[in-house]
């Protein structure tokens, strides 16, 4: 089961072309760094970075067309802004779940 | 589809990848940067058409760049898009409110991004022409200042060869009239006396000087050539008529002072009423236009016909264009014929009203926007009109006898002029014209045009016409005697006047004969008294004064012929005879006609 929009993912790959699978490498790379950051500024409680970097992390699953993950990434967003704690753990840890899910999409197309 | 280089700041390394390759494959140049200090920098060195900016970013924020570089971009419009994924009504007025020119919503729709990319790029298109299209502007205006300072010079060399600053005139005049169309012209008469004219071109700017320049050369040219102020105006509206283009014309009031004859003659056409106050300060006459403008109406068709008011010493004639009782305050009210009138009539005295109008006027206007074009006159009858001298740079090239040419020494001439003809024409000028090839006679052109003109008019008026002088008696017969003289005159069907001139003469010295006879009956004539008494019969016909410039004068056959012989030059007249004259004939009591 995909975790990407398949019709606007085969749009970014006619758009991009050679630089298709650059891109998801890019992606893959912010976003493993900012995945692991979350974590640091919630034990932190540093909410104003964590709502920063999960902005720049939503932007971007957007862009590659991860649909669920980029939903999934403005609730925390939301939280973040509002400091809803509650809750914001178990949120983490389910994003990073799906982007487990995603990356392992991606890396599988940048390998054919 | 032409390419536009478009700077892109975001620091989000995906989202700015994507959006880089959007636009390039729209056929643009991308500059990428991933913060606010980069897009300055960027901005800076690659001098882009359009920037896309992120508004979150680390460093400088997208809001304090454009600042930034709104800054830097000076008067050059670039347009600056922000992006977002804010989509609350406030987050994107904030963005314009910081300088922003628009904003594009995250994710983006590549078409509204082109199009949007397009429109901008029309209105940079747009700001570039207004800003050269103001450059040009400027440079035109400065252009056309400079044009006008040149075009002033000139026409103030043209306009201010005359005798505005005789003691009998004050006038007011912007400094700028020749862009108001407003022209003011003074000239002595050879004979003594003064034309005056002031006029109003329709319009403003060039096309308004345009007409003045000639109309001030045939004003000064005529008139120092003896002609009359009919003339001089029948020649100006001929000339305003052929070089004005339909629609341009000049409203002026034309003014003959005549001290000798102590009346005025005025001409009005299409200027406010004006008004004559007499040097007891109580009476004022208002004297309003009967004529259309000059300029307006054919030769044929033009009526040059004047009005004559009698005019004591001291008398006062104010003129005016519209500028002054157009003339309008704060509340935008003009200041109108009644208040002028009233200024006038509650003047303290004659001597004040001049300056009573220019207060009451400038009160009236206050702070509001001077227009700047209130022309005013006023011309006082007065004593030193006798005086023939000419005001330095008034026609002087006419009086330089020229040292190299002894001109026509030995000469006859005779004109002779049937009904026809002087029915309308008048042969003084030409006259003077022939006298003043001889260069002894160009030195004493005022006095030959005084006996040329006294001579040829006493013929006319008295002998062809046959009036009497006796009428000019009184202030109504006056009147009449100048209505009968229009009235003959237009209708004359016989009679001649018969001008011979003769010269003889060297380097140093000659004489000039003049003989002038008419088809009149003549009158009963004493030659041996002609020197000596002020009788009515020769004060009437100005002999007295001509005396004074002839060596001899005297009548012949039955009165109907003179002969005055003019001895040059002139001041070798003994001084006892001069004496006697002078004594004999007080230039005032000369003058009296």
């Amino acid at each position: 089961m995909t975790k990407l929009n398949q019709a606007a993912f085969s749009d970014l790959r006619e758009i991009m072309e050679e630089e298709f699978s650059p891109l998801l490498e890019l992606y893959i790379k912010d976003s493993d760094s900012r995945i692991e950051e979350l974590t640091l500024y919630l034990e932190a409680a540093d909410y104003e970075s964590l709502r920063q970097t999960v902005h720049s992390f939503k932007g971007a699953s957007s862009n590659i067309c991860a649909v669920e993950l980029s939903q999934q990434a403005q609730k925390i967003e939301d939280a973040a802004k509002e400091q809803r704690i509650e809750g914001l753990s178990a949120a983490i840890d389910a994003l990073k779940t799906e982007y487990l899910s995603v990356r392992e999409e991606l890396m599988a197309d940048i390998k054919k | 589809m032409a390419a536009y280089k478009v700077l892109i700041a975001d620091d989000n390394s995906v989202d700015r990848k994507v959006l880089s390759r959007v636009v390039r494959n729209q056929g643009n140049e991308v500059i990428e940067v991933s913060n606010g200090f980069e897009a300055v920098d960027a901005f800076r060195e690659h001098n882009p058409e359009i920037v896309l900016m992120d508004v979150m970013m680390p460093g400088l924020n997208g809001k304090d760049a454009t600042r930034k570089i709104k800054e830097i971009a000076n008067e050059d419009f670039v347009p600056i898009i922000f992006l977002t994924s804010l989509s609350d009504a406030q987050s994107l007025a904030d963005c314009l409110e910081s300088g922003g020119d628009d904003f594009l919503t995250k994710p983006y729709n590549h078409i509204v991004l082109q199009a949007k990319i397009n429109s901008f790029h029309r209105m940079s298109e747009m700001h570039r022409t207004l800003l050269h299209q103001r450059d040009e502007i400027a440079r035109a205006n400065k252009h056309m200042l400079q044009e006008q300072r040149v075009a002033k010079a000139v026409y103030d060399n043209v306009a201010h060869a005359g005798c505005l600053n005789a003691d009998n005139i004050r006038y007011e005049l912007s400094p700028l009239a020749v862009f108001n169309g407003d022209v003011l012209l003074a000239a002595r008469k050879p004979s003594g006396g003064m034309h005056v004219l002031l006029g109003d071109f329709t319009g403003h700017g060039l096309p308004a000087a345009i007409g003045a320049m000639p109309m001030a050369d045939i004003f000064y040219g005529m008139t120092a050539k003896g002609f009359g102020l009919r003339e001089v105006l029948r020649e100006i509206n001929q000339k305003l008529k052929s070089v004005l283009p339909v629609g341009f014309f000049c409203c002026s009031a034309a003014v003959d002072l005549a001290p000798d004859r102590q009346s005025v003659r005025v001409w009005m056409g299409g200027v406010p009423d004006c008004y004559l106050l007499r040097a007891d300060g109580k009476s004022i006459e208002t004297l309003s236009s009967r004529h259309l403008p000059l300029g307006v109406l054919s030769g044929d068709k033009f009526n040059d016909q004047m009005s004559e008011f009698p005019m004591a010493m001291g008398d006062r004639l104010f003129l005016w264009s519209d500028g002054i009782i157009e003339a309008r305050n704060d509340a935008g009210e003009m200041f109108g014929q009644d208040q002028l009138q009233h200024t006038i009539r509650n003047s303290a005295s004659p001597l004040n009203v001049f300056d009573d109008i220019q207060t009451v006027v400038n009160e009236f206007i206050g702070e509001s926007e001077q227009d700047d074009d209130t022309t005013l006159i006023e011309v006082i009858m007065s004593e030193s009109l006798h005086d023939t001298r000419e005001d330095s740079g008034q026609n002087k090239n006419s009086n330089n006898a020229n040292a190299n040419s002894r001109g026509p020494m030995d000469w006859r001439m005779e004109y002779h002029m049937e009904a026809s003809t002087l029915r309308t024409f008048n042969p003084v000028p030409l006259m003077n014209h022939i006298m003043m090839e001889v260069p002894g006679l160009r030195a004493i052109g005022g006095q030959l045009y005084t006996v040329m003109a006294e001579l040829f008019s006493n013929s006319l008026e008295h002998g062809v016409l046959g009036l009497k002088s006796s009428l000019k008696g009184s202030a109504d017969g006056f009147m009449e005697y100048y209505r009968l003289r229009e009235e003959r005159a237009s209708s004359l069907q016989d009679g001649y006047v018969r001008v011979t001139m003769q010269h003889t003469g060297d380097d140093a010295s000659g004489d000039l004969t003049l003989t002038i006879e008419d088809s009149g009956d003549g009158f009963e004539y004493d030659n041996s008294v002609l020197f000596k008494a002020s009788d009515n019969t020769y004060s009437g016909r100005g002999i007295p004064l001509l005396n004074s410039i002839c060596r001899s004068l005297k009548y012949k056959g039955k009165g109907n012929i003179v002969e005055a012989v003019i001895h040059w030059p002139i001041e070798s007249k003994t001084d006892n005879e001069l004496a006697q004259t002078t004594d004999a004939f007080p230039s005032s009591e000369a003058c009296d006609d």
